[in-house]
């Protein structure tokens, strides 16, 4: 590591520890890691306050991180945070299974022991993980025009936020399937209003959340046509582009508004999707 | 340090030799200390083989805060018969503003602050510097936590490979 060399992303706080780092190379011994990652129930401790993407990023650090980061303890929590419906039937089936080899009996009715128990909690959450992965995707390729070009009217786009109301998504799945940089900008907007106007989260927590995901400088553009003013024959329609991004409309409450009511007596043909998709040149 | 005669004052000693007076209530906000004093009442001189000075001097730092702040509060209290809510709430706040300003520290300290948390079992201080420790990891990728917190790789690259594919979502950002 050099000393010189700035990182964007380290803020006050870390660039004062290369500060440090320097006097201390310079001077005596350097130390080498810092002392708690030595320390397995440290570090579990703080793994608990983690979602899973951190786990699995702290997992892939050093040899010592990756045995803590994979126990059974740490993913069975993470499951359980994240399926508290699911973990209690998984938690049920194992039991039974557990008196069914003890005693002998069938009554529960299963002849081999369930995944967890073969596997531990990390295959698990990873099974879950793609299943509810897929069947968002499922749910919200739901015709044709959203497969094929890039944009969709305000109609589709609230029956997409109703679609993930109906499944009852959190907001760790909309952070985990939606708010990423490989699903469409359409798919992160979709998580966006659905994370904000149904689950009504604070704006600032939703944008930090698309910081980190790397989706704040993605954009979209909406268009729409505002509404003849008491049908006067000579007041033409005028077609309206807005060009924001991602990390913009978390904060924006208007848009978001905006999204959520689609059509009023002010505007309608409300289309929403990227600038080349719809049409146009960069400019606003 | 406020002296008081009614209160008993506890020395505790730090690994390398330097002695910190405290009254034996600021003692008692470590659990670890807590139970030694429960155990023998008459114990007046701790060692504590495990910490440093410039870290126990920061700990009992954190506990006479934290006794400060209880010890208003029950006084007022006292003296209005209830706590009014918006004066609670503006004392919880500072005490969160202190705490915030108390974790500005390079991850060396924050780290060696966290084991003494963890060995004089100061609950509210793990739970801080915990917390503070986690905001360090979130979002970032395995490179940028190495660097964070100065972690040697001594994965390979097979080894590192193996471990993403597993879990190919969590890498998204930062491949």
């Amino acid at each position: 590591m050099t000393n010189g060399s700035v990182e964007a992303l380290m803020d006050g706080r870390e660039l004062s520890t290369v500060a440090l780092k320097g006097r201390t190379e310079s001077s005596t011994a350097e130390r080498k890691t810092t002392s708690f990652i030595l320390l397995p129930e440290i570090v579990t401790i703080i793994l608990l306050c983690l979602e899973a993407r951190d786990v699995c990023s702290l997992s892939s650090c050093s040899k010592v991180l990756h045995g803590v980061c994979n126990s059974d303890y740490v993913w069975r929590e993470l499951y359980r945070r994240r399926w508290p419906q699911q973990f209690i039937s998984s938690m049920e089936l194992l039991e039974s299974c557990r008196d069914d080899v003890i005693h002998g009996t069938q009554s529960s009715g299963c002849t081999s022991f369930p995944s967890v128990h073969s596997q531990g909690w990390k295959a698990q959450y990873i099974t879950s993980h793609m299943e509810m992965a897929s069947k968002i995707s499922d749910l919200l390729a739901f015709n044709y025009t959203w497969r094929m070009r890039n944009y969709l009217a305000v109609s589709q786009f609230s029956y997409a936020v109703n679609c993930l109301t109906s499944m009852k998504l959190t907001f760790e799945d909309v952070c985990s399937v939606l708010f990423s940089t490989k699903q469409s900008v359409i798919r992160n907007l979709i998580g966006l209003q659905y994370s904000i106007i149904i689950l009504g989260l604070e704006n600032k927590d939703v944008k930090e959340a698309v910081v980190s995901r790397g989706l704040a400088e993605r954009e979209v553009c909406l268009k729409w046509l505002t509404r003849r003013k008491n049908l006067d024959p000579l007041h033409v329609e005028q077609r309206c582009y807005l060009t924001t991004s991602i990390g913009k409309i978390a904060m924006d409450k208007e848009v978001l508004e905006f999204l959520r009511w689609g059509i009023t007596t002010d505007f309608h043909d409300l289309l929403i999707g990227t600038l080349p998709d719809l049409g146009m040149k960069q400019t606003t | 340090m406020a002296r008081s005669s009614t209160e008993n004052m506890i020395t505790l000693m730090s690994s390398d030799g330097e002695e910190f007076m405290v009254t034996e209530k600021v003692a008692r906000e470590c659990t670890t200390i807590r139970n030694m004093l429960e155990d023998d009442c008459v114990i007046t001189n701790i060692p504590l083989p495990n910490v440093t000075s410039d870290i126990l001097s920061m700990v009992i730092e954190y506990c006479m805060e934290h006794v400060a702040a209880a010890e208003k509060a029950a006084a007022e209290t006292a003296e209005k018969g209830s706590s009014s809510a918006p004066a609670a709430a503006k004392a919880n706040k500072d005490l969160e503003e202190w705490d915030k300003a108390f974790m500005n520290v390079d991850v060396y300290t924050l780290c060696d602050l966290i084991l003494a948390a963890n060995y004089l079992n100061v609950s509210g201080l793990l739970d801080l510097t915990i917390q503070t420790a986690a905001n360090l990891i979130k979002g970032k990728s395995p490179e940028q936590i190495r660097k964070t917190f100065h972690i040697q790789n001594d994965l390979s690259l097979e080894e590192e490979e193996k471990i993403r594919s597993q879990t190919p979502w969590a890498f998204e950002k930062s491949e």
